[in-house]
């Protein structure tokens, strides 16, 4: 989705980092003084999420440049961090909860790598290691094509050894990491989908082909992948292509580059359900087996996510025996039922995942719990 | 002005102006007849004689005791300038420039009707002499804001809502008001009669006419609550999404016209039947392990004594046992109980 609009904190002084995405957005900002007046216009609007997408708020972040991933009651976390670079994203997927979750949705790009930096370096002097991404209120590289705020991360990680960080993507923006020193602390992630879904669902993003060939050639630079099987969409013959793109990972790139595969299936804040029956009139998917969760997020009946949890994990198994597979906020029973053993301690599932970064990433092994 | 004109002039088949649902007059027919007639109904000429603008019921029931004559408040036949006679908070109102230019207008064809001549004077003493008396019901207000509409905007109508209804509304209401004063006949007898909410009503608005009247089936024979409604609606909708069908041929479809058309069932039976079967279709999978648990319930044979409860949607992982007991004897016995249960190997399906 093209921005065609783009709104500049008064309090941001002109720099390297905004002159370039103004330059190569070809759009002059409008500067403002107060936040509200961005609001508004997004408001203004019959369809505020998508005037959301094409607008871009130049501005700083306020709040806290590094965080715990929020996570949801009941449900087992993974204990992610979020380095929190912006905000919502230029695709348009159905499902994003980001639609429902910002209040209204505004494309947000929060400058200061400085900022970013002092932070990183408070990280990076911890005992312990962190698992570090940007793909959480937005597409981790949906700036790669404006500016170096990918590569600048890149770099930053290069440099020290209890971080990885995880770029999260549903685009193909990977030219500019190509002749990185990476020094393997960054994973690079594209969260998949069957076809079907991608052209349904995920309106402007990369064909699943068009991912799998980016991460075959982010494989050939030395970066190790991850991919994330969320959300999983139930529908008739649903297993039979996620089979398929199963076998089309291992097709594009080793099972020994992957540093983990995450799953977890469509669920949503009951609120979202009208924003996708207005915004995508044509999608089936509000129209799920779905329950209301313990976390109150709508979920699919418990079986019926087992059922395709345990078909997914089997393919996955098949082509790749010792691939770490985890759930994104499960419960015993998933677990259990589909990859036979639960996290059931206190952040144990971090510590696995903290193990299988520090083993395929060189990080500080003597930082592991 | 106040004449006495003769009730066989006045043309009581008209009803451009009616407001009032209640078509029971024997009771007022009554109090006229002890009392005399307290408030005078208003009537305005016509090409024919006189049509009624205020006081429908209080004419009827005039005829019912037999009366030829009546005093009624005559208003003139569409008269130039008429914005003289309008209330103040109408005229010269810079947010109602409307009200003060279009002072008549026409009430759209509905149902065959021929187009009418409304004249807002008359609409606005319709309402408000009824509002101001007793409290309207929601096709009261639906029409009193359909008359309304063709001369002020929804937002004038919200603004001045309090000095014509008696009572504050916003222009979200009165577009909804609007939307329902506007929908078929039927669904304004179901409204009046109770059998459906203007929230069900408004949804069913989204439909074409064929597929509004399987729902209106429904509602018309299965008296059940707005939220009932709400959920049959819904499913039926969401089903045929999912199915790529139409509602319309699930309201069709054998199974539910059998639960419709079963005269031996109450309305209390039909309407659970019909809820339970459209639900089996939406969630056909929760149903079956809902169902499966309580078949499994009835071989455990607990009786009334000790109750299993499973968790809500089986999402949770905790099921609860409960049991009263008045002594230590009873106690005793509904542990007993239960640990005959924990062997009985229906148990363990449960909890598997």
């Amino acid at each position: 989705m093209k921005i065609d609009k783009i709104f500049m904190d008064s309090h941001i002084k002109p720099c390297d980092e905004t002159e370039i995405i103004i330059s190569k957005s070809g759009i002059k900002p409008e500067i403002v003084f107060n936040s509200k007046e961005v609001f508004d216009y997004v408001n203004s609007g019959d369809d505020p999420v998508l005037i959301g997408k094409k607008t871009l708020y130049i501005t700083e972040n306020h709040g806290a440049v590094i965080k715990k991933c929020p996570g949801t009651s009941y449900y087992t976390c993974c204990d992610y961090t979020i380095l929190h670079t912006g905000t919502f994203c230029t695709m348009d997927c159905s499902y994003c909860i980001l639609q429902a979750y910002f209040h209204p949705p505004v494309l947000q790009y929060f400058v200061g790598q400085e900022k970013i930096s002092k932070e990183l370096d408070n990280v990076f002097e911890q005992k312990k290691i962190y698992r570090i991404g940007t793909g959480e209120y937005t597409d981790s590289l949906i700036w790669e094509k404006f500016n170096d705020q990918p590569s600048f991360l890149v770099k930053k990680f290069a440099a020290q050894n209890n971080s990885i960080l995880e770029l999260k993507t549903k685009t193909v923006n990977i030219e500019s990491l190509k002749k990185l020193d990476h020094n393997n602390k960054t994973v690079i992630a594209w969260s998949l989908n069957t076809p079907r879904i991608i052209s349904s669902e995920e309106r402007s993003t990369a064909s699943l082909t068009a991912r799998l060939e980016a991460a075959k050639k982010c494989e050939s630079w030395g970066y190790r992948l991850a991919f994330h099987f969320d959300p999983l969409v139930i529908y008739d013959g649903c297993e039979k292509e996620y089979k398929e793109v199963i076998k089309s990972i291992f097709t594009h790139v080793s099972p020994e580059s992957i540093l983990w595969i995450s799953i977890g299936s469509f669920r949503f804040m009951p609120q979202l359900k009208q924003i996708i029956e207005k915004r995508f009139p044509e999608s089936k998917l509000p129209y799920g087996e779905f329950i209301t969760g313990i976390d109150n997020k709508m979920r699919y009946f418990k079986p019926l996510r087992i059922a395709l949890y345990q078909e997914i994990i089997s393919y996955i198994r098949e082509a790749a025996p010792d691939l770490l597979l985890y759930f994104c906020m499960e419960d015993q029973d998933a677990w259990e039922q589909s990859l036979g053993f639960f996290p059931s301690k206190e952040g144990e599932l971090g510590s696995i995942l903290d193990k299988s970064a520090v083993e395929h990433c060189m990080l500080d092994a003597s930082l592991t719990v | 002005m106040h004449e006495t004109i003769l009730i066989s002039d006045i043309d009581l088949a008209d009803e451009r102006y009616r407001i009032s649902s209640d078509n029971d007059i024997i009771s007022l027919a009554q109090s006229i007849k002890i009392m005399g007639l307290i408030n005078i109904p208003m009537v305005k000429t016509s090409d024919h004689g006189y049509i009624v603008v205020s006081g429908f019921r209080r004419i009827k029931a005039m005829v019912h005791n037999g009366t030829d004559e009546i005093q009624a408040r005559v208003l003139p036949q569409n008269r130039a300038g008429v914005s003289s006679a309008l209330p103040k908070f109408l005229q010269h109102d810079k947010g109602s420039e409307r009200a003060g230019e279009l002072h008549q207008a026409k009430i759209l064809p509905q149902d065959g009707q021929a187009e009418l001549d409304l004249d807002l004077e008359a609409v606005l003493i319709s309402i408000s002499d009824n509002a101001f008396q007793r409290e309207f019901d929601t096709m009261e207000q639906a029409k009193a804001v359909v008359l309304l509409s063709r001369f002020i905007s929804f937002s004038e109508i919200a603004e001045k809502s309090y000095s014509i209804f008696n009572a504050k509304m916003n222009s979200r209401l009165v577009q909804k008001l609007f939307t329902t004063g506007s929908m078929p006949k039927e669904i304004h007898e179901l409204i009046r009669n109770g059998k459906l909410s203007m929230t069900a009503a408004l949804r069913l608005n989204e439909y074409d006419g064929e597929t509004m009247q399987g729902f209106i089936e429904i509602f018309k024979k299965i008296k059940m609550g707005l939220n009932k409604q709400i959920e049959i609606i819904t499913n039926i909708h969401e089903t045929a999404r999912r199915d790529d069908t139409t509602p319309l041929d699930l309201l069709n479809s054998k199974d539910i016209k059998s639960i419709i058309d079963d005269d031996n069932n109450d309305n209390s039976r039909k309407g659970n039947l019909l809820r339970t079967l459209i639900a089996q279709k939406r969630f056909p999978n929760l149903l079956m392990a809902k169902k499966r648990f309580s078949e499994n319930m009835k071989q455990l044979k607990m009786g009334s004594d000790l109750k299993l409860v499973a968790p809500v949607n089986f999402e949770a992982r905790e099921y609860t046992f409960s049991f009263n007991f008045t002594s230590l004897e009873e106690l005793k016995q509904r542990v007993e109980k239960l640990d005959s249960i924990t062997k009985n190997p229906i148990m363990e399906q449960i909890v598997s």
